[in-house]
């Protein structure tokens, strides 16, 4: 087991999202999350990468907070940085060599299909292609847990489908823990695993 | 609609409103303070100008003026206070006979002073002993004739007797014996040596058949003047016009209040390009300042326009509805800043402001608020409805600002640096006020020295910051506490057009503050060394010149005292000018007296008293005495001096140079000469003058106990300070600086931390995401203070570069305020100091906050 989900609420403001929510995700599980907009899919998944308290219950994880990494709905790329440089940022603030940093980097961009944009600002790049630089990024870093809201919501329907797979295949390659929040059914079918919010 | 969002864009943002408000409010403050500085300022030179005057006018009697006619006529005279008759009567000397022996003067003036006259006109007599009402000798007079009170003097011509019962000082002889009447340009004349001050009753029985000049001496109500000195002087010469005209040439009218007012015409000018080159970028400042902090609701407001658009707002109503916003900011910030600029301008100027400039400066300030508000989104309001997520963008510049790219820092430098060469290589004079003449001529081509280097300085700034922050820093082959140099350093590249721009805005707010600081410490030394001048030394021990009863150099030497030279104040005859002779001893004078380059035209002072030291019989002249009297350096003179018994005798020289200033010397002709000459060529070696140099100068005039006869004067007494203080000195000067550097510091460390703070505010995404991926906080910290140290090192260095050139050429170009002029710029270290941590400190302090806040991790950040 990576976390477990013991009875949690989570509210916005007076609204309940969701209430007395329970699961467990083993390690390797490929989840998708899905649910209506205002479900709260941002929040459960802010809840399980420790960034948000939720109202009330609990959430264990079984992996050290380094192991653990979120793709926000925004790239959030630093935009001074090259696409090569924001993909080596997980590695490198961990204290990894910049050469080997930036190989991974290099690697993990060429298998969301940024090869020839290493070099590229953000700026210099569309949103989807941002889109996939933020997720070479966490890729490179070889999380245990990864988290993904909404990671192909700016991708046409073919590079989204394409990057999706990069990302199961890696993960089950690595035997990394995913759940990736969306609202495309179609990407939702795709994974083995799936979560659903009641709006 | 429109409340509503006024209110929600006003009252759930405080922060944003309040720091918009204060942006605006502080310019307000500055603006208001300054336009009041320039409009009291004039008032100022005028009383200051005004309470110079000991009496107003002089009207002198012609052969056919009738006194009855010309009192009744003075009465008449708006402002009319009072009137005095004053005889003067020119008689062929005086003759004193005492136990030395019987002393006889050359051409002599019986003056004839009511009773009551030292109370009307307590400016013009000083009295120095005092033995009962009568008869009064001038002190110069007094020492010629060995006399005293209670001797008894003879006036040559009539050969009556009178005894005197007081010895005074004329401190404005130059006036109280002006030639009434001369033509405009023909110089002031030398007073005369020898004066008797007599009650009006025993006139004619001492002038006998010598013809009596008969004055009135007015004063005149100096509250109704108008505040400008030019008006002034004009208003004052508009009725002296008229009083002539009724005397219809019954008199002449000697002006002395309009001639000290035209004086004050200078100080004004001085004062208002003092506000042109220092005030105004200041000014300049305080809006771009109030421009970065309102600029901070752009963001917002861009975002409000874009959704304002799409809810389908027309854009004249989406303008109305931000311009009310920013109309909101503007009244707040007009209303904080007029409120501000009471006290402002009360602890800096000593008075409030006046409400014209606090009515027009609360309309630049919401002006100020409406232009940076509405100007950015303007170009959004035409065409379709904006993106709101692309208009929430930080757009970093990628290319350098059209300036830069037209080389205008450099265009304007060499301009700067051309018109500076063309104006002062010939020496020049920015203000021109000739005497006698109500016109007044500013050369306001060589304020475009300084005014050109402002933004070229400041343009120059933002190119060499770009330029440094260029250099790419290559990844270290290891680097196991995730440091990240390269990273920090790619950022800062990245971003050095904003940091440069953020540099340049913090280079010229300490520009401006060090310029001013400079020019004002300048001002300081070079008034200081006006004072000393005037009292001699740091401390002045004196006795009359010509005294037979010199000083002891001990009485000098008290705890305290650091160096004592001593001086032999002696009156020679330069062929008919009585002249007054300082014998020093050249090679240590220095010890004790002010000594600066401006005194010695043409060569360095050390280099002139050396060659006076190696030169026994040399002579230093003035730049008069050596063009009257055809003399150049090299030249013989022979000068008479008196011997050990009084009678003048020959004396030898030879001219080894000239000189303008020296300690205790009146400002027209006088000598300096070696003392053992003097003493060895006369036989007399009495010292006249002891000069002490101290630390403390009131402590150590205190300890020193003189004899009766001599006058011990330091330089922090009142009386040195006003005899030299000009207009400025007394208090707009010091108003105007006070100002200028509060509210540099205060913008100075204001952009500091804004520049910082709102870099820090537009990264936030990029550090949220940093933190996401584990960046520990020292990580994320280390982005903040990379741009920190970029942007404080840049502004630091552009703002000395910027300060030092402005004070450079300010105190060049404005040389004519400065009296003595300075031989260098005076640096006040300590102030420096104190600015360059205050900024670095607030920087540092921003950034320390910043990181701190940024410890937070807030995923909304990160959301659509």
């Amino acid at each position: 087991m990576i976390a477990e989900v013991k009875g949690v609420t989570a509210r916005f403001g007076s609204r309940t999202l969701f209430e007395g929510l329970s699961f467990g995700l083993a390690e390797g599980d490929l989840c998708s999350l899905v649910g209506r907009s205002g479900s709260g899919k941002t929040t459960l998944l802010l809840v399980l990468a420790g960034l948000l308290q939720p109202a009330s219950g609990q959430v264990v994880r079984h992996v050290p907070d380094t192991a653990v990494a979120y793709v926000p709905q925004a790239p959030s790329l630093v935009p001074e940085l090259t696409a090569a440089q924001n993909a080596s940022l997980a590695l490198r603030v961990r204290g990894e060599d910049p050469a080997v940093a930036l190989a991974e980097a290099r690697n993990a961009l060429s298998s969301v299909g940024l090869e020839d944009a290493w070099d590229a600002l953000p700026a210099q790049l569309s949103r989807g292609m941002q889109q996939r630089v933020a997720l070479a990024r966490v890729l490179a870093a070889k999380p245990r847990f990864l988290l993904a809201d909404e990671p192909t919501g700016t991708l046409d329907q073919d590079t989204g489908h394409h990057v999706v797979g990069v990302l199961l295949a890696t993960c089950a390659a690595l035997g990394t823990t995913l759940v990736v929040a969306t609202h495309d059914e179609d990407l939702a079918a795709r994974f083995p695993k799936r979560l659903e919010l009641a709006a | 609609m429109n409340v509503r969002y006024v209110l929600s864009a006003v009252v759930r943002r405080p922060l944003e409103t309040l720091a918009a408000a204060v942006a605006v409010a502080v310019t307000v403050a500055l603006l208001a303070s300054l336009g009041s500085f320039v409009s009291r300022t004039g008032s100022r030179l005028t009383v200051a100008a005004s309470a110079r005057v000991p009496v107003d006018w002089q009207v002198q009697l012609t052969p056919s003026g009738d006194l009855t006619a010309a009192q009744r006529a003075l009465s008449a005279v708006p402002g009319f206070v009072g009137a005095r008759e004053v005889d003067y009567a020119r008689v062929p000397g005086l003759v004193s006979t005492g136990p030395g022996g019987t002393r006889t003067t050359g051409a002599a003036y019986v003056v004839a002073l009511p009773a009551d006259y030292a109370s009307f006109a307590p400016d013009e007599l000083r009295s120095l002993l005092v033995d009962g009402a009568g008869a009064a000798l001038q002190q110069q007079t007094a020492a010629n004739l060995s006399a005293t009170t209670g001797s008894t003097v003879r006036v040559l011509g009539s050969g009556a007797a009178v005894v005197v019962h007081q010895v005074v000082d004329l401190p404005k002889a130059d006036s109280f014996f002006q030639v009434v009447g001369a033509p405009a340009g023909s110089g002031a004349s030398a007073p005369p040596d020898n004066v008797l001050l007599v009650p009006p009753a025993d006139l004619h029985r001492l002038a006998g058949s010598a013809a009596v000049v008969r004055q009135l001496h007015v004063r005149l109500a100096h509250d109704q003047l108008p505040h400008d000195p030019a008006q002034a002087a004009d208003e004052v010469t508009r009725r002296v016009n008229h009083l002539v005209v009724s005397l219809a040439g019954g008199a002449l009218v000697g002006d002395n209040l309009s001639a000290s007012l035209s004086g004050a015409r200078e100080d004004a000018l001085y004062s208002r390009l003092l506000v042109l080159l220092l005030g105004v970028p200041g000014l300049v400042l305080a809006a771009i300042v109030a421009a970065l902090v309102v600029a901070l609701r752009n963001q917002r407001q861009r975002r409000d326009l874009a959704l304002l658009r799409l809810r389908g707002a027309t854009p004249t109503r989406a303008a109305a509805l931000l311009g009310a916003v920013a109309a909101v900011d503007g009244v707040l910030g007009a209303v904080l800043g007029s409120a501000a600029s009471w006290p402002v301008a009360r602890l800096a100027l000593g008075q409030p402001p006046s409400g014209a400039w606090i009515a027009t400066a609360a309309v630049a300030g919401l002006l100020v608020a409406l232009l940076v508000e509405l100007v950015p989104v303007a170009r959004l309001l035409r065409g379709e409805a904006p993106s709101v997520r692309v208009e929430a963008i930080e757009q970093l510049p990628t290319r350098d600002p059209l300036p830069l790219r037209l080389g205008l820092d450099v265009v304007l430098l060499a301009a700067s640096g051309l018109v500076w060469w063309l104006t002062s290589r010939n020496g020049y004079q920015v203000v021109v006020v000739p005497e006698g003449v109500p016109v007044a001529s500013v050369n306001y081509a060589a304020l475009l020295g300084p005014a050109l280097a402002w933004p070229g300085g400041a343009l120059l700034v933002w190119r060499l910051t770009a330029l440094a922050l260029r250099r790419h820093r290559r990844a270290p082959r290891q680097d196991p506490y995730g440091r990240l140099p390269d990273l920090r350093n790619a950022v800062v590249r990245h971003r050095r057009r904003v940091i440069a721009r953020g540099a340049t805005a913090l280079a010229l707010a300490l520009g401006v503050t060090l310029a001013a600081a400079v020019f004002t410490a300048t001002y300081d030394q070079q008034a200081r060394v006006d004072v000393a001048l005037t009292v001699g030394s740091d401390v002045a021990v004196t006795v009359p010149a010509d005294s037979a009863t010199g000083l002891d150099p001990a009485v000098a030497r008290v705890p305290g005292a650091t160096a004592v030279e001593q001086v032999s104040h002696r009156l020679a005859y330069v062929g008919p000018d009585l002249q007054d002779l300082y014998a020093v001893d050249a090679r240590t004078i220095g010890r004790a007296a002010p000594l600066q380059d401006a005194f010695t035209p043409g060569s360095s002072v050390s280099t002139v008293l050396r060659k006076l030291a190696t030169t026994p019989d040399g002579a230093l002249l003035s730049q008069e005495t050596l063009h009257d009297y055809q003399l150049r350096p090299g030249d013989p003179v022979r000068l008479r001096l008196r011997d050990t018994t009084g009678a003048y005798r020959t004396v030898p020289f030879h001219v080894v140079g000239v000189v303008t200033e020296f300690a205790t010397a009146p400002r027209d002709s006088f000598v300096i000469a070696n003392r053992s000459y003097v003493a060895q060529a006369t036989g007399r070696s009495a010292v006249q003058t002891l000069l002490v140099r101290t630390s403390s100068p009131a402590a150590v005039a205190h300890r020193i106990h003189a004899p009766a006869d001599a006058t011990v004067d330091n330089i922090t007494s009142a009386h040195a300070n006003v005899a030299s203080a000009s207009g400025l000195a007394a208090g707009s000067l010091a108003g105007l600086s006070r100002l200028l550097l509060g509210f540099g510091v205060f913008l100075a460390t204001v952009a500091a931390a804004l520049v910082l703070a709102v870099g820090a505010v537009a990264r936030r995404p990029s550090l949220t995401a940093l933190a996401l991926l584990g960046a520990a906080p020292r990580q994320r910290a280390g982005f903040l203070w990379s741009e920190s140290r970029a942007l404080l090192g840049a502004g630091l260095l552009g703002g000395a570069s910027i300060g030092t050139l402005l004070a450079y050429e300010l105190v060049k170009d404005l040389n004519g305020i400065f009296d003595p002029p300075p031989q260098h710029p005076a640096i006040p270290w300590a102030f420096v100091l104190s600015a360059v941590v205050a900024v670095t400190a607030a920087g540092a302090a921003a950034t320390w906050t910043l990181a701190r806040l940024g410890r937070r991790i807030d995923p909304s950040a990160l959301r659509d």
